[in-house]
């Protein structure tokens, strides 16, 4: 039994605790998020014939008022950088806290979730940037979590790419209806 | 080498030019220094490398140790012993560089000392206060005496009760579960989470509060439960506890954690997710799964609840034996005043814890206080109001009437039907006064004097059957046979008491002296014969000093023989002189002429 660290991380209201809650089933109340910073869920998968359980902590948003914690990245083994896909404003965020990520921890792997695809009319990211962000060997994926969409293969893209049996983001699975 | 000609001393060349004068004395220094020469230029060389060297080395010598380092101990091994030595000299020379550079390190681990045993103090006074005036406390301070331990030693081992429920180790970094042992029946929450989210908490109260490195929360307190945390660089290890565990438990923890940390460093340096290597550290934690449970935990409550009722009861049981006790002996006390003759009671009762007591008693009747200390009742409880009278029990009415009459010793008196009887010898002026005084006395209808005696009169009585007992023999004359005069002067006596006796009692009395003779011979000649004999006797007492008028000597001859059937030979016993008192108011017979 292999136990991975993973990190939500990305600005306010993107979803990541959506996207946890759509994943696991919680034990402990979201209050954490606003109290303590963190919540911490687990989930437990069978990948490639092994046995994994994913430590899901959803960090708190990151936002001018609430700094990202990066204490709480120690030890992740990877994480998902979550953004809101009708708010190009959060993906530029988004952006930049992956490079403080990079720079306190160095390279760790992490997949860039571009979440409420559902709301396809509200759609702000334009494919040419989403080609630029691959270019630059993301794995990027769209998700809702409203709609349950992408939700186990972004986790199960990241444990993949932990475990180094992953591919380069250039690979595009379409894993969800748009 | 040197490529300088050989210094053969055999070679030389005494014809050379002056052109060659220095050519020669080069040769001729060459034949005498060369040796000395090559050795000089050998050294210098061998410094220049020796410099080069060195400056060389300095260059690489960092890397050179990195690597080294990186390949394993045979460098540390090498270097130990320099190290050693430098730091030996270092403090030798002036320790105070080395103390202020181990200064901070040394500070915080002596400050976390510190606190913990004052801590540990603390929580021992605490619990010490606590017990020490206990029932529970003598016994362990006896506990304490016997086995040589402090009192508080004996305290913190007997009350401290906890128990240890999960022991969880966990990556430090990552905050990932490693192991986790569970006491029996011990409910636990996913202890992967409960693992992440400790870290969380560890690491956000490190952000939060600004502590210095290393430090950070190792205590988490929630109603009954307690979790301990001890951190190492890699590892945490967090005891769930419930209750209240003893300081020196921290010390197992930390003991723990540190042969966990030196058993599994290469898994931990190497951890990518993988805690199966660390099933290994399993009988540390389950070391620290420690319990304590009070042995035979008292409840005092119901104990004491208990002891309370049993003295309530005792309290009851006494305050009721003596209540009863007291009122058996009250109760007994009254009986005994009822059955005494002469008191009455009117009204009885306990009144402000005092008994008291009123009514009517004679006052010949028996003291009422004196059965007081028969029935073991406090004559200062007792209170007592009597008015007098007089009883008409018949106990009572003689007391009264013996009282009155005051009877010589010698009369019995008793009481029967309002009758006094009265029996005995008295004298007849007291038996005359009773009579008339005896119906005096309530109660007594009539004196009854029939057995008592005129107590003159019988002695007088006892007196003259005294002298009519008396006899005086003769031989066959007139002559008394020898032997009779202390009978004659008893008789005397008597005769002489009797005398005055009857003068005193103004009666006329007196006795008379009869002679007696045998049938032998012939009847006028023993009458004359029997004369005589009476005539001596007289005469014998008259020389006693009884009054000759008094007696009356008479002669009856052989008429009134003593015995009659006997023979001849014993006639002496009728030869005799006997006396006869005269009855009252009869005059002596006139003595013959």
């Amino acid at each position: 039994m292999i136990q991975k660290k993973i990190c939500m991380v990305g600005p306010v209201s993107v979803g990541k605790t959506s996207l946890v809650a759509r994943y696991v089933h919680s034990l402990f109340s979201d209050k954490y998020l606003s109290t303590v910073g963190v919540k911490i869920d687990k989930k437990q998968l069978r990948l490639d014939d092994t046995d994994l359980i994913l430590m899901l902590w959803d960090l708190a948003g990151d936002d001018d008022f609430q700094r990202l914690n990066l204490t709480y990245l120690r030890g992740a083994a990877g994480y998902l950088l979550v953004a809101d896909g009708s708010r190009s404003s959060s993906l530029d965020q988004a952006v930049e806290i992956q490079a403080r990520i990079a720079t306190a921890l160095g390279p760790i792997p992490f997949l860039l979730a571009l979440n409420k695809a559902d709301l396809a009319a509200e759609w702000e990211i334009p494919e040419s940037r989403i080609d630029a962000l691959k270019s630059r060997e993301w794995m990027v994926r769209r998700t809702s979590a409203k709609e349950g969409w992408g939700v186990n293969e972004i986790f199960q893209n990241l444990a993949r790419r932990i475990l180094g049996r992953s591919n380069s983001g250039a690979e595009h699975p379409s894993s969800f209806h748009e | 080498m040197s490529p300088s000609p050989s210094p053969d001393p055999t070679v030389s060349t005494p014809r050379a030019a002056p052109a060659q004068t220095s050519g020669e004395f080069e040769a001729l220094s060459e034949l005498l220094l060369g040796r000395e020469k090559q050795e000089l230029k050998r050294l210098r060389e061998q410094v220049e490398a020796y410099e080069v060297g060195a400056e060389e080395v300095s260059r690489v010598l960092p890397q050179a140790v990195t690597l080294a380092s990186s390949r394993g101990a045979p460098l540390a091994t090498a270097l130990t012993p320099a190290v050693e030595s430098a730091l030996k000299e270092s403090v030798r020379r002036d320790p105070r560089p080395l103390v202020n550079a181990v200064f901070p390190i040394i500070g915080p681990a002596i400050r976390k000392a510190i606190a913990e045993a004052f801590g540990r103090l603390l929580q021992s006074l605490n619990q010490t206060l606590d017990h020490s005036m206990s029932a529970r406390a003598l016994k362990w301070r006896m506990e304490a005496l016997r086995t040589g331990r402090s009192f508080a030693e004996v305290v913190l081992a007997r009350t401290l009760v906890y128990r240890v429920e999960q022991v969880l180790l966990i990556h430090a970094h990552a905050g990932l579960l490693l192991l986790q042992v569970r006491a029996p029946d011990v409910p636990s929450e996913d202890p992967a989470m409960v693992s992440g989210m400790l870290t969380a908490i560890q690491d956000f109260a490190r952000d939060s509060f600004h502590v210095p490195a290393g430090e950070s929360l190792n205590t988490l307190q929630v109603g009954e439960l307690t979790v301990w945390v001890e951190t190492s660089p890699l590892l945490t290890l967090a005891a769930v506890i419930r209750g209240q565990a003893p300081e020196a438990f921290r010390a197992s923890l930390q003991a723990a954690l540190e042969n966990i940390h030196r058993e599994q460093a290469f898994a931990l340096e190497t951890f990518t997710g993988d805690a199966a290597p660390f099933e290994l550290a399993r009988p540390h934690l389950e070391s620290c799964l420690q319990s304590r449970f009070s042995v035979s935990h008292p409840k005092p409550t119901s104990t004491r609840l208990l002891l309370g009722l049993g003295l309530a009861i005792l309290l009851l049981m006494t305050w009721a034996f003596f209540a009863m006790r007291e009122k058996r002996r009250w109760a007994g006390y009254l009986e005994r005043l009822r059955a005494e003759p002469g008191i009455v009671l009117t009204e009885t009762g306990r009144r402000a814890g005092k008994f008291f007591v009123t009514g009517l008693r004679d006052p010949l009747s028996a003291d009422p206080g004196q059965f007081l200390s028969e029935f073991q009742i406090d004559s200062n409880r007792l209170v007592s109001r009597w008015e007098a009278y007089q009883a008409l029990a018949p106990p009572l009415v003689l007391k009264r009437a013996r009282q009155l009459l005051q009877p010589p010793a010698g009369v019995e008196t008793r009481i029967q039907d309002g009758i006094l009887y009265a029996e005995g010898a008295a004298p007849a002026a007291w038996i005359e006064e009773a009579r008339r005084r005896a119906a005096w006395v309530p109660g007594i209808q009539e004196f009854d004097g029939a057995g008592l005696v005129d107590a003159s009169l019988t002695t007088e009585a006892a007196r003259q059957q005294a002298i009519e007992k008396t006899v005086i023999f003769f031989d066959d004359g007139v002559h008394l046979v020898p032997g009779q005069e202390k009978i004659l002067e008893t008789l005397a006596a008597r005769l002489i008491e009797l005398q005055a006796a009857t003068a005193r009692a103004g009666q006329r009395r007196g006795v008379s002296v009869i002679g007696h003779t045998d049938k032998i011979g012939p009847d006028d000649y023993n009458q004359r014969l029997s004369r005589q004999r009476a005539d001596c006797v007289v005469d014998l007492l008259q020389a006693r000093g009884v009054t000759v008028g008094w007696l009356a000597p008479a002669g009856v001859g052989d008429t009134e023989p003593w015995l009659t059937n006997t023979p001849v030979p014993d006639q002496s016993r009728n030869r005799r002189v006997t006396f006869r008192v005269l009855a009252n108011d009869s005059r002596p017979p006139s003595p013959p002429p």
